[in-house]
This record gives C-alpha cells, structure tokens and sequence, in this order.
C-alpha cells in the first residue's frame, strides 16, 4: 500500500525538499566581526598613552632630584640660621653682661677701654 | 699713670674742659659717667654686631623663602604631572575595558557560530544517516 502510493515523482519531490533544506542549513554564514581594526586604534591609543606617562615619570624624576638639591641647599641655610642663633644668644649674653662688668672697673680700666674703643673705631 | 679710683671734685653729670701747662685740652668728668659713657658704648658696639647678624639672618631667610617657593612650585609641578599620569591611566584602563567589550563581543558571535556549527554536523550526520535509509525504504 505503502509502496503504491510512492512514485517517481514524489521522490523527486522529496529529494529536491531535502536538498532546498540543507541548502539552507548550510548556507554560508555570515562573517564574524572580530572588531579587528577598533582593537589596534585602541591598542595604539594606549601605547602612546603609556608613552606619555613614561616621558611625564621621566620628568618626575628630574624634578624629584631638583628637590632633593634645593632641600639639601635649604638644609645648608638652616644650619646657618642656627649657628648664627648661637652668635646672637651669645652676644645677647655679652650684651647684658656689660654694665656690670664696666661697673667694677677702675680709672684705669675705663681709660684703657675707651682708648681700645677709639683704636677700634679709626 | 694711676688715676684715682673715685673723683674728688667733680659731680655727677658734670663735665669740664681745661687746658694744662703742656696747651692739652682735658675733659674731666666724673668717673660714673666715664663708666656709664664706656657702658654705653661698648653695648652700642655689640648692638652694632647684633644688627649685622640680624641682616644676615634676613637674607639668608630671604634665601630659604625663595627655595623653598622654588621646591612648592616644583612640587606642585610634580603633583600635576601625577595627575596627568593618573588621567592616562584612566584613559588606558577604558581603553581596555572597550577592548574587553569587542572581544566579548567576538567571543559572544563565535560561540553562536559554533553552536550553530554544531547544530548543522548533527543534522548533516543525522541526514546522511537517515535518507537513504528512507530512499532504501521507499524504493524496496
């Protein structure tokens, strides 16, 4: 029964249905975009980016040790600073030392101090 | 010559002139003022020397202030550089993220594709399979 109501025809039907459908199904697919060319742009934007970055550190460095110079010299002027703190507490101390040390001098010593004062001052 | 320690005649704050027998001018005075005068001046004297050092210390302050504007200014020159390096940064890590985002994408439309791949093998081996089977059939 089966085989009587197949003929020439409806193979035909049927194979060239099979062969529209895997026509179909392996129809070839459409090409992956692998965004090729916006990766490189990118890759090349982060280059010169690390580029920069290198140059700037570079720069860093320079002013970094222009620093240390300038601490160094600032360093010197502090020590300085303190030595002559040192002279003015000194001389402070001098200073105030004077009326007591005039006022236990004799004619003599008045004299000789003046007459080294005048020597100082020509 | 030794001068009497104490005046004899003169007071306090009074001050003479006289000429000697050899035509010298003398200046006489009290002793306390002689003091008071040679007190005076050597304190003025020390002050003088004071005065010096506190120029020296105005200019060398003077200096440490104009190094030290100079470091700021360096520094601050430092700090935006970092900056810049920081923005870059920035930037390359977007960068990145945008790259991270293509390449998912690609991997998103490949996994499709192999899927499909996949798909299609089965169907190819199930249909080589299957229809001669069924032409064998239908034919016998």
């Amino acid at each position: 029964m089966f085989k009587s109501k197949i003929d020439i025809k409806t193979i035909f039907i049927l194979v060239l249905g099979a062969a529209v459908i895997l026509l179909l199904l392996f129809r070839p697919s459409k090409e992956i975009n692998t965004h090729e060319e916006e990766i490189l742009i990118l890759k090349t934007q982060n280059k010169v980016l690390l580029q920069d970055n290198d140059s700037i550190s570079t720069i860093n460095i320079e002013l970094m040790n222009d620093v240390v110079i300038l601490e160094e010299d600032v360093e010197e002027i502090n020590i300085k600073l303190e030595d002559s703190n040192k002279e003015i507490v000194k001389l402070k101390r001098k200073k105030n030392e004077i009326p007591s040390n005039v006022i236990i001098m004799d004619a003599n010593d008045v004299t000789n101090h003046l007459a080294d004062y005048l020597e100082r001052r020509n | 010559m030794t001068l009497p320690t104490i005046s004899q005649t003169i007071s306090k704050g009074e001050i003479k002139t006289t000429v000697n027998g050899k035509g010298d001018t003398l200046v006489i005075m009290n002793l306390e003022d002689a003091k008071f005068i040679l007190s005076d001046l050597l304190q003025y004297e020390v002050t003088d020397s004071l005065l010096n050092i506190y120029v020296e210390r105005d200019s060398l302050n003077t200096e440490k202030i104009i190094l030290k504007d100079s470091i700021i200014e360096k520094l601050n020159l430092q700090n935006s550089n970092c900056k810049e390096i920081v923005t870059n940064l920035e930037e390359i890590i977007s960068n990145k993220d945008s790259e991270i985002v293509l390449k998912d994408d690609t991997i998103k439309q490949q996994k499709k594709e192999i899927r499909k791949q996949k798909f299609l093998k089965f169907l190819g081996l199930a249909g080589s399979v299957i229809l001669p089977i069924l032409t064998l059939l239908i034919l016998l």
